[in-house]
């Protein structure tokens, strides 16, 4: 395999034309999209845009009312029985609750729609909906015993969801955020008297889905982030092509039969091609996100967590690359020349439209984003994304699964139909 | 007993019983179909060990496909092909080791230097080290161009590329050495180089040579016997004294003489080979039956006349007469 990978290595290296194409065009790609588009990529609101269901079980008028009933039979003067009373009226938690989902910038994001408990559970199964948000019964009236009368353990809301999904962290971040508010202003500002460290109001513990922990923030991803990755990406798609494509050469000029009679076996080729793209994508990959560190400091102040998981990633990315360097070089023995550069081309060209390379994905219709995300490419950049705003490790492993497995497949499918001696 | 053991070993590995071997490389009726349509269809060639055989045709006569079942790249439809008796077909690992190919395409790697073509090419026929590095400079000091070893083979002319196109397939001493027309296109010292490394690996090396050519002078030189193909068929084959005889029964002699003499001319034509007479500028042309002893019936003649014999020249027909006269069509065709 050795001498396979030199000669793949080394004929690619001194194709100047490739290497300006694989490690100087990312750059003016970079450059140009980064500094024509700004803020096309920061918007937010249509990457993380979702419809979630509101169960309200609770029933607040009742909760308010036990309350006041409550209040009156404790031993507290007219006065303070009237201004707690008040208090209980203003600070209704439901009601803060909704007038934050209800605001612009909230709605931007979060579609709410009031549901019934079945109708929601068959909304989250039918994937009409992203999850759920459950007001339990007596909410109401836990909250705001902890609240006023720091009585009782307080309220849990719960999210309810069929995945973990970027989408839920963020709900849940807004969510987590709109609670620890309201529990700090009632414990520090109104009630001196109740203990500040006791939350009356909290988000269940929803770590349980899908294997997520509860995030600690989503970071923006800017366009020069995005281009950086999304070029890199299907730039070292590119170079799977061009490897591939020189297979083309050797077999018109009889080359691979040379090869062939030597007495080598033909996987050893094969492997050649997988190596040497494995080493030239990691090398342009590398070069590139690196070199538009350099430029546009799009890491800027990562931890070193982040670049391992990114490096973890670049090699599982170019081992792909690798494995679809083989599966397009055996088109090219299995297919007639202008047959299989068409189908290279076409296959290429998909993925990258599909997997956000050369738009933004939120720009496409879902069941395109979805679909994207079943592409090597796609399924990387959605990977590095994550990693970019919310490090989440479970994910990031997932994804990396997925694409080494997706490329355990296609050199299974390669190797299979690899032509051999006497076959060709 | 003696020879009991040998053949019974044979057969053990699968090889034919040592009474059945008779040629090194065989292809035994080779038939092969693409897409319905026939390349090849029953040939059968043979090299012996040490010979350097000609393979003729014009293009798509089926030499190559012939080559490439004969080299194992192709599974024949039917027929075999045997070396040293073993069929090569079910077993093609058994010839690559003997074996070098020269195609007829410049099958190296434009953008390597020839040394760099021939370390890749030697490493995957599994030489290493010193015995590489020494085979690398031997093969291409046989080519004439170890001083431009380190060049890339783009920068080279076409003679030069056909030269190391050789030497990748001479790096692991093959016993059997097939060129299919490793001369096209190139300028006369390349192709003078070529032919005498061909020379060389056949005499001095006794390597076996399969050489196809367009050009007919090249079999002629270098081979000992041909084989001519056309429309995937052997049409005829053997030494070229013997294909030539194909041609035709008759010889023209040119006689250069001293002075013209009208009498010789006449005794001449009354000789039974002698068909035809015609005097010419510096002597007299003849048309003659192949005759062994014709010759010393003409010089008596001349001395009978007082006529001085300056030179005889006997025209033969040239194998692209014969190839012509098979086909109906130049090889060029």
């Amino acid at each position: 395999m050795i001498p396979f990978f030199k000669k793949d290595f080394l004929v690619y290296w001194r194709d100047r034309k490739e290497i300006i194409i694989a490690l100087l065009m990312p750059m003016v790609l970079i450059t140009v999209l980064g500094f024509a588009l700004p803020g096309w990529v920061e918007n937010p609101a249509k990457t993380l845009e979702m419809k979630v269901g509101l169960v309200k079980l609770d029933d607040e008028e009742a909760g308010l009312e036990t309350l006041r009933d409550h209040l009156a039979s404790l031993s507290m003067s007219d006065e303070m029985i009237t201004a707690r009373a008040e208090q209980m009226e203003q600070q209704s938690p439901v009601r803060q609750l909704l007038n934050v989902l209800q605001e612009d910038s909230v709605k931007e994001i979060v579609h709410l729609e009031e549901l019934e408990p079945n109708e929601a559970v068959r909304q989250l199964k039918d994937k009409k909906i992203e999850a759920f948000l459950t007001i339990p019964a007596g909410f109401t009236e836990a909250a705001l015993s902890k609240m006023i009368l720091n009585d009782g353990e307080g309220a849990e809301l719960i999210i309810t969801a069929e995945k973990a999904s970027m989408r839920v962290d963020v709900m849940a971040g807004i969510l987590d955020g709109v609670l620890r508010t309201m529990n700090y202003q009632i414990a520090v500002s109104h009630m001196p008297d109740v203990d500040a460290e006791a939350a009356a109001v909290i988000l269940e513990d929803y770590s349980g889905i899908g294997g997520r922990e509860i995030l600690p923030g989503v970071e923006m991803v800017t366009s020069f982030q995005y281009y950086a990755l999304a070029i890199s990406i299907v730039f070292a798609l590119m170079i799977s092509v061009t490897i591939a494509s020189k297979a083309t050469g050797e077999k018109r000029e009889r080359v691979f039969e040379r090869i062939l009679l030597t007495g080598s076996h033909p996987l050893n080729y094969l492997s050649g091609k997988m190596g040497s793209t494995f080493c030239l994508s990691l090398l342009q990959l590398v070069f590139v996100l690196l070199a538009s560190h350099g430029f546009f400091g799009i890491f800027h102040g990562r931890s070193l967590q982040f670049w391992i998981g990114v490096t973890v990633v670049l090699i599982v990315l170019s081992f792909c690359m690798g494995s679809l360097a083989s599966l397009f070089t055996t088109l090219v023995f299995r297919l007639e020349d202008s047959v299989a550069n068409a189908v290279t081309f076409i296959t290429v060209l998909i993925a990258g439209t599909i997997g956000g390379s050369f738009v933004p994905v939120y720009v496409l219709p879902e069941w395109l984003q979805i679909a994207g995300e079943w592409t090597p490419n796609g399924l990387t950049l959605v990977a590095l994304l994550e990693w970019l705003q919310i490090e989440n490790m479970n994910s990031l492993t997932a994804s990396m699964l997925k694409l080494g497995v997706f490329s355990l497949v296609i050199i299974a499918i390669a190797t299979w139909s690899f032509p051999r001696r006497g076959r060709i | 007993m003696h020879c009991l053991f040998p053949c019974i070993l044979a057969i053990a590995n699968g090889l034919s019983p040592i009474w059945e071997v008779e040629h090194m490389l065989e292809a035994v009726e080779l038939r092969k179909v693409f897409k319905g349509k026939t390349a090849v269809d029953n040939v059968s060639l043979y090299l012996d060990e040490g010979e350097s055989v000609g393979l003729l045709g014009p293009n798509g006569a089926g030499k190559s496909t012939t080559i490439s079942m004969i080299s194992s790249l192709l599974t024949p439809n039917s027929g075999d092909v045997r070396l040293n008796g073993a069929s090569i077909v079910s077993k093609p690992q058994l010839i690559r080791q003997v074996l070098g190919v020269v195609p007829q395409e410049i099958a190296l790697y434009e953008a390597l230097s020839a040394y760099e073509n021939l370390k890749f090419f030697g490493r995957i026929y599994r030489l290493k080290g010193k015995e590489l590095e020494v085979k690398i400079q031997e093969v291409l000091e046989m080519v004439g161009l170890k001083d431009r070893q380190k060049e890339l083979i783009k920068s080279y002319s076409g003679g030069m590329k056909r030269r190391i196109n050789i030497a990748a397939a001479l790096l692991h001493d093959p016993k059997i050495v097939i060129m299919d027309e490793p001369t096209v296109g190139i300028d006369p010292q390349s192709r003078s180089h070529i032919l005498e490394t061909v020379r060389q690996l056949n005499r001095e090396k006794g390597t076996t040579v399969l050489y196809t050519s367009h050009y007919m002078e090249e079999v002629e030189q270098l081979c000992s016997r041909v084989y001519i193909m056309d429309h995937g068929r052997i049409i005829a084959s053997g030494t070229t004294d013997e294909l030539r005889r194909i041609l035709s029964s008759e010889d023209t002699l040119l006689l250069q003489l001293d002075k013209q003499s009208h009498e010789l001319a006449n005794e001449l034509r009354n000789l039974s080979p002698v068909r035809q007479v015609e005097e010419t500028e510096n002597g007299l042309k003849l048309i003659v039956a192949k005759q062994n002893q014709f010759l010393s019936a003409v010089v008596q003649a001349a001395e009978r006349h007082q006529v001085q014999l300056i030179n005889i020249h006997v025209q033969t027909p040239s194998l692209e007469d014969v190839f012509l006269h098979l086909t109906g069509r130049t090889l060029r065709d």
